[in-house]
């Protein structure tokens, strides 16, 4: 720095640039008015407190106030830097009593551009930067020495306020002129002035690394106000310059001089660096630290821990974006087929498995969080568990999801304990204090936390995550240590059914060991089975082969993973609310559920509880948020109605699809599937049995088949044909039946059955004659036998 | 112009002329390798070669690339350039001036180690062709003698003649906590025989990455005034790490350097026919066929095992990774089988490490580098190794007991490796994840504990394991030192073949799949190993497309492995 060792009253020459910055900044304190008041003032008043020196000042007030000032400060920030402070000692002054100087500093906030460790280069030294990093390690606050007062040795002349910048500077020579003395001084320290001062070491954040490569870490200095802000382990915003020191712990070393800011300053008489000077080589390695003027935690675009999250607007976020990242914002929310084409960005290399995509996409967008009157808060985080068998990708999208978003956690429940996924208190071995350590759910705070093998957790340690997955906290009484925890997660669990396949026969509950409470507190449970079938082959065998060849499919991949993940954490911000359509349709749903609830008394584990109505107004809510919209429309409740159905519907009774079209999603109403076994559905069109009623059906007729054939075998009559075994059934039933219509619906039911039953399921086998008599006739009514190797179960 | 005699400053000021000669495979192959001697033959300033690894990444430097030194008796000034250099080399009379032509830059230093797990014969390899005519008074050129000097240098203080200048760096320290030698090295796996450089690296930074294997050429800087500053009690261990003894730890101003695919000597630009590739595997085979008591269905897995390499990284996968595990291994009276077997496998790969998997070794063995931030150094752990290092683990030898908290993550870093080929890097406050590509061969009497990408079940035969010995000697006399020489440039071969999956096999790959699918029991995990293993059943015949001949063998071959499983666990 210019005036590192020049004496007081020997300036050799007034930096032009400073003083008019000094004037204009003074000016700007001044005159700077906010809502009519000069904002300035109360702050500056607050100084007068013996324990304040700092005044905060933001970089957009200044810039508004004066471009040509405000790009002054930036490119010559370290230059003028003593300049400004002296400006704020001045206003200070003026606009109090206060009696004697006082030294001030100035600490910007708000500074537009931020920077990357990476990328702090001698190009930067001096500029006024923000650069955000992870605190690594803190050092002791020293004092530092800043105005030395100092005596000589030889004639006792007191010399004031000899500036020192990182380090003691002794006067350069006497100020008494028949004194010649250059080296023999005294620090007065009585008299000297000292700040406090303190070293943080930063680290890159992950995000910003490159792959393969170790973080880089700078230094950070930190004075007055600003030390003991910082904890380690912390991510922060630090605004400030980028100085140059040499190394070998230059900052403690006297002797070696600091030489900073070689750049804004020619011909100033600057001697290199001493240290290894008598040895005749010298030491050229340099070290960069950043000085910082103040200090902020980072915010949420780079992931830090940040401000309340809640605090954070929209409005905020959009500040942060550059025009085009905003305009790519816009882009996507009026993007028609956002819903798909964000899935297949998400996951290009999992194939199928549509729902469980969408289920998760929501997830990553979440319902609101609220809080009651009385101060609980509903949680707004969707959990979603996908339970399936063995190789149907499961893993695969735990890991996708914890790969790809920013805070998240990836555990298997196999591998960790409660205290592994909640908190330990630990004794600390330096002090032995209790300390909390985070578990897994703590540390995925505002993301995701993926739990592989949920179902091989302990039964005990799945009761500890009760209440972090409904109350989002974790509360901790161990050993003197009471804190309850923010654990505000989503959480993705992955499991696999009993006995290794999921046996559609059985319920949901029957096929996972997982307790009720634990069930019913995720929103959604998807069911992966493993089937068999030769389009579904054909398409995996396609994935993996084409992955394995290295085939990109730039077809698939709409947006690159950064612009989906910069949707998504713009799009978390939004806090959608529920029109009154929608509410009444939430409320029709949820009735509807709850009926078909109690009607199928019995066999049915899920209880639609209050759990899915407040489920399904996240997933809307989730829905309302992805499509940037301020309020949840009926549109958004249908789907969350859909999925959630799906998820439930699917676990119960898996519906057999009776007809070819019969895919799409039975959106209006599924009750009559709830309702008596074959009954009939005049106005519907679409056949559909529960898959249990199918069960009982097939079943009946195997057996009926079964009997039949043994019969006619004994009587050697010949087989039963297909008319048959329709007016054998109709028969069945015929007191059921009151009417025609009735009666052909039923009909054509029990065609469809063995349809299916043929050539889908391939119980029953036709046997049609070969040869030339084969008519029309005989390929409609065929012969029927079963399966020698079906067993009724 | 005499680019091995040449000095810093004419390099830097011929920047593009030396570069270009450098660029002469021929003259790059003159430079004085370092890593093949021992460091006191070379002079201050020298140019050399090292080829190593990089162990850890340090902050960037900056330097004055130009500047101007004026003496202050005379007031004469000259202008010195401040790249390749330590220090500035002027006299005490001597000052260093700012002006407008001093340019300060930067430069990032790196910390390189000799490649760990290199095995005995490619060192020695190195050291036949490259060790310099030696000048010192030691005029003795026997191979072993350099290897046994370092050991002795290395166990008792470093009084030897030769390490002198570290003792007088070293002297000043004892006020501060002196590192040990073992530290300050800081080796994934312990080697007598190996070195550690600081580079300093002036461009194409990006190119360097964790872990990667480079050749480097560059300025060799030994001046003993850069070790450690010891004044300074504020960071005294971090200096030292970063200002080490240069004797011991020598700073290397990079001009230039490659990253290297292989680590093999033998490796020439020629190819090796796909024919004659076809013969040395026949005669591998029997060899391994041998060695696994007549079973060649392991053999086979072997070959496979030794060539494998991580091909290709997408999403969340690995693609090529062939862990192996081979059970059921017999045990021997008075031989230990899988010692034996690794004296094998040190002679035919280039880097290779044994880890018995005592308890003892699996609780006090740090698995996964972690960051020190008090040193402010990468501190090395036995997963930090470079591409291809086969890592042999002998799970014969865990004997029950407790595993501690230590253990438990061992073993879990090491299952996380051998899944994923992925190691989290412990930096305290996070993880990090680098890609590694560690092929593990794992040798266990059950299913190890460990996962693995193919477990082989050994069937040996009673003659094999009753003439067990007889086969080690006659396994040593069979491998005469052409065809062992022939084996080593096979694997290295195999393993750099490029292959590619044609359209019609893909179809028919596909076709075949459905098809097993239909007949049940084949997931899409099976598909992908079956395709891993095609390509090396390819590649293995030095053949660059798969046919339908290789994905028939390797069903055949995974046919035949999973028989064995299946009647094992029948057996049960």
């Amino acid at each position: 720095m210019d005036v590192a060792n020049v004496q007081v009253g020997q300036r050799q020459h007034q930096d032009e640039i400073g003083v008019r910055c000094q004037k204009l900044f003074q000016d700007f304190l001044e005159e700077f008015k906010e809502d009519g008041e000069i904002k300035y003032l109360e702050p500056a008043k607050e100084l007068l407190n013996q324990e304040r020196s700092t005044i905060e000042v933001s970089f957009e007030d200044l810039e508004k106030y004066n471009q040509n000032l405000a790009t002054t400060v930036i490119e010559e920030y370290y230059r003028i830097y003593p300049y400004l402070c002296q400006a704020v000692s001045n206003f200070v002054k003026d606009r109090s009593d206060l009696k004697k100087d006082k030294e001030c500093y100035i600490s910007f906030v708000d500074v537009p551009t931020r920077h990357k460790v990476r990328e702090l280069k001698t190009e930067k030294v001096g500029t006024l930067i923000r650069i955000s990093g992870q605190v690594i390690r803190t050092h002791p606050v020293h004092p530092e020495l800043i105005l030395g007062t100092f005596v000589c040795l030889d004639c006792q002349t007191v010399i004031k306020d000899v500036e020192q910048q990182f380090k003691f500077t002794n006067p350069t020579i006497c100020r008494n002129p028949v004194c010649n003395n250059r080296r023999r001084f005294m620090l007065d320290v009585d008299k000297s002035l000292f700040v406090d001062f303190q070293k943080v070491r930063i680290q890159e954040t992950q995000a910003e690394l490159p792959r393969g490569c170790i973080p880089r870490c700078v230094e950070v200095i930190l004075r007055a106000e600003n030390v003991e802000t910082v904890q380690a382990g912390d991510r922060y915003d630090f605004t400030g310059t980028l100085i140059v020191v040499p190394d070998v712990g230059a900052l403690a070393l006297p002797g070696a001089k600091a030489q900073i800011n070689s750049r804004h300053k020619g011909g100033d008489d600057t001697e290199g660096v001493r240290g290894l000077k008598a040895l005749g080589v010298r030491d050229l390695h340099y070290r960069m630290a950043f000085l910082a003027c103040s200090v902020q935690p980072t915010n949420p675009k780079f992931g830090g821990i940040e401000m309340p999250l809640n605090e954070i607007t929209p409005e905020i976020m959009r500040q942060q974006m550059t025009e085009g990242e905003w305009n790519h914002m816009y882009e996507m929310s009026h993007d028609r087929n956002l819903y798909q084409n964000l899935i297949n960005s998400l996951f290009p290399s999992i194939h199928g498995n549509e729902e469980v995509k969408r289920g998760i996409l929501l997830m990553l967008f979440g319902g609101v969080s609220k809080t009651t009157v009385e101060g609980t808060t509903l949680r707004g985080d969707i959990n979603c568990c996908i339970v399936g068998d063995p190789s149907t990708a499961k893993s695969q999208f735990l890991k996708q999801v914890s790969e790809f978003s920013p805070r998240s956690v990836y555990t298997s429940g196999k591998a960790s304990s409660a205290a592994g996924l909640t908190a330990a208190v630990v004794r600390d071995e330096e002090s032995s204090d209790f300390v909390i350590e985070a578990g897994a759910l703590m540390l995925a705070d505002n993301g995701v936390c993926c739990i592989d093998e949920f179902d091989k957790m302990d039964p005990r340690d799945q009761i500890a995550i009760h209440e972090a997955m409904e109350q989002q906290t974790i509360s901790l009484a161990k050993a003197g240590v009471r804190a309850t925890l923010n654990a505000r997660t989503s959480i993705l669990a992955a499991a696999n059914p009993i006995g290794g396949r999921y046996d559609r026969a059985k319920s949901l509950q029957q096929n996972i060991a997982l307790s009720a409470p634990i069930m019913s507190r995720f929103d959604l449970f998807f069911i992966l089975v493993d089937e068999c079938n030769e389009v579904i082959d054909y398409a995996i065998a396609r994935k993996i082969v084409d992955l394995h060849s290295n085939v990109e499919e730039a077809l698939d991949r709409i947006y690159s993973k950064e612009e989906v993940l910069q949707y998504i954490s713009f799009v978390r911000r939004f806090k959608p609310i529920i029109s009154p359509e929608a509410a009444e349709l939430l409320v029709r749903h949820y009735n509807h559920l709850r009926l078909r609830d109690t009607t199928t008394s019995g066999k049915s584990t899920w209880r639609i509880t209050v759990r899915q109505l407040e489920s399904m107004i996240r997933l809307a809510e989730a829905m309302a948020k992805m499509e940037i919209s301020d309020e949840v429309q009926p549109k958004h409740v249908k789907e969350a109605y859909r999925l959630l159905n799906k998820s439930i519907i699917r676990v119960e009774q898996p519906d057999i699809h009776l007809d070819e079209d019969a895919n799409a999603p039975m959106v209006e109403d599924d009750s009559e599937t709830m309702t008596q076994e074959t009954e009939p559905q005049p106005i519907r069109k679409k056949l559909q049995l529960s898959f249990e009623d199918y069960k009982v059906l097939s079943n009946k007729i195997v057996v009926f088949m079964r009997r039949e054939e043994a019969r006619r075998d004994e009587e050697n009559e010949e087989g039963i044909r297909r008319s048959d075994l329709v007016e054998w059934y109709l028969n069945l039933i015929a007191e059921d039946i009151e009417s025609e219509e009735e009666l052909l619906e039923k009909k054509e039911l029990i065609e469809k059955v063995i349809d299916r039953l043929i050539y889908h399921d391939q119980v029953i086998i036709p046997l049609t004659r070969t040869g030339l008599g084969r008519d029309q006739q005989e390929e409609e009514d065929a012969m029927l036998v079963v399966h020698p190797n079906y067993i009724i179960d | 112009m005499d680019l091995l005699n040449c000095r810093p400053d004419q390099w830097y000021l011929n920047e593009t002329k030396y570069s270009e000669l450098l660029q002469n495979e021929q003259i790059w192959n003159q430079i004085p390798l370092l890593n093949a001697n021992e460091l006191h033959n070379f002079q201050d300033w020298q140019l050399v070669r090292f080829q190593g690894m990089i162990q850890d990444m340090h902050g960037p430097e900056l330097y004055l690339e130009k500047f101007t030194v004026t003496n202050t008796e005379t007031a004469e000034s000259t202008i010195k350039y401040g790249k390749y250099v330590d220090g500035a080399d002027c006299k005490s009379n001597e000052t260093i001036e700012e002006c407008p032509s001093t340019t300060p830059s930067e430069r990032h230093v790196y910390v390189a180690i000799s490649i760990p797990g290199i095995n005995p014969w490619v060192h020695k390899l190195e050291e036949d062709r490259y060790k310099l005519p030696s000048t010192s008074s030691s005029t003795s050129v026997h191979l072993k003698r350099p290897v046994e000097e370092m050991e002795v240098a290395s166990a008792t203080e470093p009084s030897n003649s030769n390490k002198r200048p570290c003792n007088q760096s070293a002297q000043p320290a004892e006020t501060t906590p002196v590192v040990s030698q073992e530290y300050l090295l800081n080796f994934p796996i312990p080697n007598p025989s190996g070195k550690v450089c600081h580079l300093k690296v002036y461009k194409d930074m990006d190119k360097i990455k964790l872990n990667s294997i480079c050749e480097f050429v560059g300025f060799l800087s030994l001046n003993p005034l850069l070790g450690a500053n010891i004044d300074d009690d504020m960071n005294g261990l971090e200096s030292q790490i970063h200002n080490p003894p240069p004797c011991l730890i020598p700073r290397i101003h990079c001009v230039s350097f490659k990253s290297l695919t292989h680590n093999n000597p033998l490796v020439t630009h020629e190819k090796m026919s796909a024919d004659k590739m076809q013969i040395i595997r026949k005669e591998l085979l029997i060899l391994l066929t041998q060695l696994m008591c007549g079973d060649e269905l392991a053999a086979e897995y072997l070959i496979y095992h030794f060539i494998s390499k991580v091909y290709l990284r997408k999403d969340l996968m690995a693609l090529g990774k062939f862990s192996l595990n081979i059970s059921n291994v017999p045990m021997l009276e008075n031989i230990d089988y899988v010692q034996e077997i690794y004296k094998f496998v040190e002679t035919l790969t280039t880097k290779s490490h044994y880890l018995p998997m005592l308890l003892e070794n699996m609780n006090e063995l740090n698995f996964v580098p972690k960051k020190d931030y008090s040193s402010d150094r990468l501190t090395s752990s036995v997963l930090q190794l470079s591409d291809n290092t086969h890592l042999v683990l002998d799970e014969t030898k865990l004997t029950p007991g407790k595993l501690n908290e230590g253990g438990v993550t061992g073993v879990r870093a090491l299952s996380n490796t051998i899944k994923n080929q992925k190691i989290m890097y412990d930096f305290t406050y996070y993880q990090l994840e680098y890609d590694c590509d560690i092929p593990f061969l794992v040798f266990s009497e059950g299913k190890s504990m460990l996962p693995s990408d193919v477990h082989v079940i050994l069937k040996p035969e009673e003659m094999h394991l009753k003439t067990f010995s007889e086969i080690l000697e006659a396994a040593k006399h069979f491998l005469k030192p052409e065809l062992l020489n022939d084996i080593r440039l096979y694997l290295t071969n195999a393993r750099l073949t490029q292959y590619d999956l044609s359209d019609g096999v893909l179809e028919m790959v596909q076709n075949k799949f459905v098809e097993m699918r239909q007949a049940g029991n084949i997931t899409g995990d099976d598909l992908h190993s079956l395709l891993v293993l095609a390509r090396l059943v390819c590649i293995s015949q030095g053949r660059n497309t798969l046919d339908e001949e290789c994905w028939k063998k390797a069903c055949a071959l995974e046919e035949a492995r999973k028989e064995r499983i299946k009647n094992r666990s029948s057996e049960k």
